[in-house]
């Protein structure tokens, strides 16, 4: 089956980088095994934590998003981890900090599959942390398919990736 | 004592690596943008022995930070590892190519970076 170019797709070239990148990025720096458990499109989803870090990307090619969303008792087990304490010695500050540079790693190996190929390299905007029970994400591009991708640690607690893209070919 | 500094925007990456600078028994500075970074450096630049450098930051990055120290007479001689997630193969090797003695992809192990750290600060010591 083809698909007309000027129609909003999610471009595979994001999933597969932002899902090794996970499992990379928790995996090096928080000691913490997480598998993809599920993945769906949607158009209308608002993230299933209460604290998401958002990312945008931007290039010639096209515009896009990456969130991730935790449960604050896991944010703060990922960040006491990234630095080695104990999760109730953690900063409200750290913890949003920390989710935030987790979302600019995963972000990043994105950012550089993408860019392969491109004349110009994609570019991230910096993270922005967004704080509260059934919070819902508002960024660019809308009005596209969100791929959410759920992942599950060792210990069975869930947390979710979303992806968003707009490409600009056919614009 | 050598001072080590660390430029990144992102507060916790900071402290990750002031983990690492405290285990080699080394003082730890920090900037979170390269135009904070250049103000440290112009007042201690006899005692930093190392930069480690973020790319993507507000104010200046971590790129034309790197330029602006490896074209100062005062700062050229300090070596620079650069600590970032930006993979982009043209990216890295303009970074080599401007004075850069390390890339440093993260995620990193905190293993790796203590190498790379002792790597740089060797050849200074």
């Amino acid at each position: 089956m083809s698909q007309t170019t000027h129609e909003p797709v999610i471009d595979a070239r994001l999933v597969n980088p932002i899902i090794a990148a996970t499992v990379e990025v928790l995996g090096t720096m928080a000691n913490l095994k997480v598998a993809l458990k599920k993945f769906d499109a949607h158009t209308d989803y608002h993230p299933n934590g209460d604290i998401s870090a958002v990312i945008g990307i931007l290039g010639e090619g096209g515009e896009g998003m990456i969130a991730i969303s935790f449960s604050i008792p896991l944010a703060s087990l990922i960040v006491s981890r990234l630095l080695g304490m104990k999760p109730e010695h953690l900063s409200a500050d750290d913890r949003s900090d920390g989710i935030g540079e987790l979302v600019n790693m995963i972000s990043g190996n994105a950012k550089t599959a993408l860019s392969q190929g491109e004349q110009t390299p994609y570019k991230l905007s910096l993270p922005t942390i967004i704080l509260g029970a059934k919070h819902e994400i508002y960024a660019r591009p809308r009005h596209v398919p969100y791929l959410v991708l759920e992942f599950e640690t060792e210990e069975n607690h869930t947390f979710n990736v979303q992806v968003g893209f707009k490409s600009f070919q056919g614009r | 004592m050598m001072k080590i500094l660390s430029v990144d925007d992102s507060a916790i990456m900071r402290k990750i690596i002031r983990g690492a600078v405290d285990m080699l028994g080394l003082e730890f500075l920090e900037a979170e943008n390269g135009q904070i970074a250049l103000d440290i450096l112009n007042r201690d630049y006899l005692d930093i022995g190392l930069v480690l450098l973020d790319w993507n930051m507000p104010v200046k990055d971590g790129y034309e930070t790197l330029v602006a120290i490896k074209t100062d007479p005062r700062l050229k001689h300090i070596p620079v590892m650069m600590v970032t997630t930006e993979g982009e193969r043209t990216n890295v090797i303009r970074a080599i190519q401007a004075g850069a003695q390390h890339y440093l992809m993260k995620p990193f192990t905190q293993e790796d970076l203590l190498k790379r750290i002792m790597e740089c600060i060797g050849t200074t010591v």
